[in-house]
């Protein structure tokens, strides 16, 4: 049944007992070999399970087997295989345990984990497709807390969708799901019924109440995604600025930018500000394509939008990905040819995001940041499979023309302001696009205060959480309860 | 080097052609006309043949305004709500709905490889 398996794949950890890849503690390392340098093909090994599936190429083997072709996986592929501590493979209980700790333990400047993105899951959840769309309330949540006291906002609605359709507005705060309270209740039952109605696993009607009102029915449903959203143009006294909200990169954004940028372009647009604040990434081509359509060809042709750079035993794979002039169906692309863009950034906007940056930075093209530092994320992967298990480890860079890609810590904003819940995405009130406005016109930052404040008092930070994925749990209860 | 996107109409033609039907038959775009559940877990399991996923999300109307869909692998998070693949060199599958000899099929135009449609009917675009 279709419903089921868009929203069937979510699986909490109490319930599953671990998988994924997010850091079990299981087997810590208690003694490290003595460097070893040499490892065996993975080839070797690969395929050899514990398990093995019928109908694969799983051969029957063992948990060992499958240790060792990670720890050759890892020596081959990863961008820091020579930073990966020797740890006994027998203390880990799990091949994916074993791989969680198969990574670099160094620190960027500001003392971050340099790899905060290692990865794993299984094979069938991972292998889920789509033709965009999505299954579920379209409300886009950004979390402040996750634990009692929870705060939740509504930073989002998806257009048409279920929220939409019941009154939903950005800046709604969350506080009650099916009778929980959604702020304080820290009990295992209440857990599990806030989890249940936030991300259902059948289609099921649920009740949510916001700010602190009765609450409202809200049953999932398809929703097409659109990436692309409010595009338009806005008056000042030194030219048209254009503005539209993109969201992620998938196909369907192809069609969706070409629109957008024709649109502009027929206002006679001079400046553009682009709201990516909560766009964390995707198909690269399409972030290749939109930098070309900002930037056009005169600033782009024969230049590199990003160069992938992968370790030192694989420099064939180094892929180089140009200013893209034409589409998918090799059509020519739209383009304004500016010198200077605008971006509205979060912590939330990342990988593919920070190309665009990057990449247009890289061809002296002006990208002024406004509001929070990017999340920092200047890699990505090939995942691999094994035994039923996707393996995500990094393996490759990229950097832009300038062969500059080094900001795991992120991009500072050019000028700092806060997402500004108290008004809708696009209106020049919202105080990131009003500082955008603002800095664009005087070239000083402006001093901005919160339009949104907390009754905690905690500072007004926010992440998004992005549609549940398998094997996650996003609200927890109190540590120690 | 790697195709980083989805190939475009030449390389869709040439593939086609490369198919084993005979050169008097044509591939025609088309459009659903008789959308409905069944009918979507027809299309559903074609495309999961043609593309190798574990399953494929399609709405109920799809194919039924453009003969052409893209199925890309479906956007996942980790434990941060962060997108896993931020950098995705994975291209989509470009999947067309097409009518050859009064018969539905589904192409994946980045393989040529085809599926017959036996529930699904069709009108030439």
């Amino acid at each position: 049944m279709k419903k089921i398996i868009s929203l069937g794949l979510v699986c909490f950890l109490a319930a599953c007992g671990g998988g994924g890849g997010g850091g079990s503690s299981n087997g810590v390392a208690t003694s490290t070999l003595p460097g070893r340098t040499t490892f065996p093909p993975s080839s070797t090994y690969a395929n050899l399970c514990a398990s093995p599936r019928a109908n694969t190429a799983d051969r029957q083997g063992t948990t060992e087997n499958e240790k060792t072709f990670l720890r050759s996986f890892i020596d081959e592929t990863y961008l820091w295989y020579r930073d990966v501590p020797n740890v006994v493979a027998a203390n880990y209980a799990t091949p994916q345990s074993y791989f969680d700790v198969l990574k670099t333990t160094a620190k960027t400047s500001s003392g971050k984990d340099v790899d905060q993105f290692h990865w794993s899951q299984t094979t069938e959840s991972w292998n889920a497709s789509s033709s965009g769309i999505t299954q579920d309330y379209g409300i886009k949540w950004a979390a402040q807390a996750s634990v009692p006291p929870r705060s939740w906002i509504v930073a989002q609605v998806a257009p048409g969708s279920p929220a939409a359709l019941a009154g939903i507005k950005r800046g709604d705060k969350l506080t009650s799901v099916d009778g929980v309270d959604f702020v304080n209740d820290g009990t295992e039952a209440g857990v599990a019924v806030l989890n249940a109605g936030l991300f259902p696993t059948t289609v099921s009607t649920h009740g949510f109440g916001l700010n602190g009102n009765a609450e409202i029915s809200l049953t999932p449903a398809t929703i097409t995604t659109v990436t692309v959203q409010n595009v338009k143009t806005i008056t000042s006294t030194s030219g048209t600025v254009g503005y539209f909200i993109f969201d992620t990169h998938i196909a369907k954004s192809e069609a969706e930018l070409i629109a957008a940028i024709n649109q502009l372009k027929a206002a006679n647009v001079t400046d553009l500000v682009i709201d990516l604040r909560y766009n964390g990434g995707g198909l690269l081509y399409i972030a290749s394509e939109l930098a070309y359509m900002i930037a056009g060809p005169s600033n782009t042709d024969n230049k590199i939008f990003e160069k992938l750079i992968f370790n030192d035993k694989l420099t064939a794979q180094n892929e180089i990905f140009p200013f893209y002039a034409t589409g998918t169906a090799d059509q020519t692309l739209p383009y304004l040819g500016l010198k200077h863009v605008s971006l509205l950034v979060t912590q939330n906007t990342a990988s593919a995001s920070e190309a665009i940056i990057n990449g247009l930075r890289g061809v002296d093209v002006t990208v002024d940041l406004i509001g929070d530092t990017t999340r920092g994320k200047p890699y990505g992967f090939v995942p691999q499979d094994n035994c039923g298990y996707t393996y995500f480890a990094i393996q490759f860079k990229g950097v832009n023309e300038k062969g500059y890609g080094d900001y795991a810590d992120g991009f500072s904003p050019t000028c700092s302001a806060a997402d500004d819940f108290t008004h809708e995405l696009g209106d020049t009130a919202e105080t990131m696009l009003q500082t955008a406005l603002t800095y664009r016109q005087t070239g000083t930052c402006p001093t901005t205060t919160s339009r949104f404040s907390f009754t905690t008092g905690a500072p007004l930070q926010s992440s998004i959480v992005r549609p549940a994925s398998q094997e996650m749990r996003i609200i927890t209860r109190k540590p120690h309860l | 080097m790697r195709m980083l996107r989805p190939p475009g109409p030449l390389v869709i033609a040439l593939l086609t052609g490369a198919c084993t039907m005979s050169a008097a038959q044509t591939d025609q775009a088309a459009l659903l006309t008789n959308p409905g559940p069944e009918v979507q877990q027809e299309l559903s399991a074609a495309i999961a043949r043609l593309t190798g996923f574990a399953s494929v999300a399609l709405s109920m109307q799809d194919f039924t305004r453009d003969s052409e869909l893209f199925i890309e692998r479906k956007p996942q998070t980790d434990n941060n709500g962060e997108l896993i693949q931020g950098r995705n060199l994975e291209k989509p599958h470009r999947i067309g709905l097409v009518s050859r000899d009064g018969k539905c099929w589904l192409v994946d135009q980045n393989s040529g490889q085809r599926s017959p449609l036996m529930a699904a009917r069709c009108r030439v675009k």
